[in-house]
């Protein structure tokens, strides 16, 4: 998510409006901002609890079902465990 | 829904922050209670009021920013360099337990030698910080003695996580209640009619409870009520008082949620609590909302897999989440009725004065 959005429809070859542009940019930066204040809030996590970490995937949904729970639950079986900076 | 102050109507978070004089902030854990609380009362501090916010468990940053890192002793703390104007200042408390007890003790239990006893008795110490309720009933005790003291233009409390919340707004009426339980009754016999019952077998209770815990137990329990029973009749008034207050012009309760559903359930529960209570609900505020992104055109057909598609994945998820929260908050807004419900954008991290000023501002003027 590091290029914008014209340089990435610039590379998939695909004609995008103005809006369309502003737009994904837009989300983008939202996204990125979400993304940085998780990896402070890491670091003060590694700082006073620097234990292995298991990264569950972020689901956009307000209310959790079932079928969340599942995807949840498959996510926690195969993730990797990922070392806090202390104990890594 | 609205209460009468002194200067008009509650009818806004702007009116509440100029002229109430008790606020309460209440939701479910998690959302950002304290900090929208701290947000209010200094917003209060910028208006030229003298305000003090009373928090039970306040995050350790905000407790830093608020000078009430370490417990700050039970005791209220000026919030240095909080506002500019020379007639408003902030000040802050975190809420302990036993000292609230203890300075309840100290203060009705009559005479010095009575309140030592009391202090001393092993079974008041082992529930004085950990008996069921004791954080709400402490919060509400506090709260009395920071209204009776006329010492503060606004009092901000913020309250435990929802359901303690609810637990609390009933501690004045159940300590009422509590006074009037038969068991109570019967441990607070006083002399030797306490001793015949006893003696008797009369109380099932007390026989089982010397089975399962032993005779010192008993007597120690025995004892702590008895030396209770003199301040029955200060603390009833006490929580009479204290009832009255929570529902008087001039009180406000502003209601914190996130636009998740446990929270908005949660949120939906208390604000029936409220209602069914008659507690004076004067503003729903909705933190960590997910903003709407700027609409798309659609998609190209047969995008390929790459960062374009990516980043349309990404806008889509956003478009639903923005969409799923609006609908929870939907059974929130339509409770809320009349009562005016303020979104506030998922924010950067309120961690300073600067911060909560910034949040205030949001909270009073959300469209500008």
């Amino acid at each position: 998510m590091a290029m914008t959005a014209a340089a990435a429809a610039k590379q998939q070859q695909v004609s995008l409006p103005i809006a369309s542009r502003r737009a994904l940019d837009d989300a983008v930066k939202f996204a990125r901002g979400i993304v940085e204040r998780q990896l402070l809030q890491y670091h003060r996590l590694d700082d006073s609890l620097p234990l292995p970490r298991v990264h569950l995937p972020r689901l956009p949904i307000a209310r959790l079902m079932p079928a969340h729970i599942d995807v949840l639950a498959d996510a926690l079986a195969v993730a990797p465990f990922v070392p806090g900076e202390v104990a890594g | 829904m609205t209460a009468s102050s002194p200067s008009g109507t509650l009818d806004s978070l702007g009116s509440v922050v100029n002229d109430a004089s008790l606020v309460i902030t209440c939701g479910p854990g998690g959302v950002g209670k304290t900090t929208t609380a701290a947000a209010l009362a200094l917003a209060a501090a910028h208006a030229g009021r003298k305000v003090i916010v009373v928090t039970v468990d306040p995050a350790k940053r905000l407790a830093d920013t608020l000078g009430i890192q370490g417990g700050s002793g039970g005791e209220p703390v000026e919030v240095v360099g909080a506002t500019m104007n020379p007639k408003g200042s902030l000040w802050a408390q975190m809420l302990d337990a036993e000292t609230t007890f203890d300075r309840l003790i100290t203060e009705r239990a009559g005479d010095p030698q009575r309140a030592k006893a009391i202090l001393a008795n092993p079974i008041y110490r082992s529930i004085a910080g950990s008996l069921a309720g004791a954080q709400e009933y402490m919060a509400i005790e506090r709260l009395h003695q920071l209204v009776t003291s006329g010492e503060w233009d606004l009092i901000v409390i913020d309250t435990p996580p929802s359901r303690h919340a609810i637990d609390l707004l009933g501690a004045p009426d159940r300590l009422v209640s509590f006074f009037s339980h038969p068991v109570y009754r019967v441990l607070t016999v006083p002399g030797r009619s306490f001793a015949r019952i006893t003696n008797a077998g009369a109380s099932t209770f007390l026989w089982a409870i010397r089975r399962l815990a032993g005779a010192k137990v008993v007597e120690d329990t025995v004892e702590f009520f008895r030396s209770l029973s003199g301040m029955e009749a200060g603390l009833r008034q006490r929580s009479a008082e204290t009832a009255k207050i929570l529902r008087r012009d001039g009180t406000a309760f502003v209601l914190v949620s996130s636009p998740r559903a446990e929270a908005i359930d949660e949120a939906v529960h208390l604000a029936g609590a409220l209602r069914t209570g008659g507690f004076p609900l004067m503003a729903t505020v909705i933190n960590l909302v997910h903003p709407t992104p700027l609409p798309l055109a659609l998609p190209p057909k047969k995008l390929p897999a790459g960062p374009l598609a990516d980043q349309f994945a990404l806008h889509r998820d956003l478009v639903a989440l923005a969409e799923d929260e609006a609908r929870e908050m939907g059974t929130l807004r339509t409770l809320a009725g009349r009562v005016p419900v303020i979104e506030v954008p998922l924010l950067d991290d309120v961690q300073d004065l600067a911060g909560l000023a910034a949040l205030g501002q949001y909270l009073l003027q959300p469209d500008e």
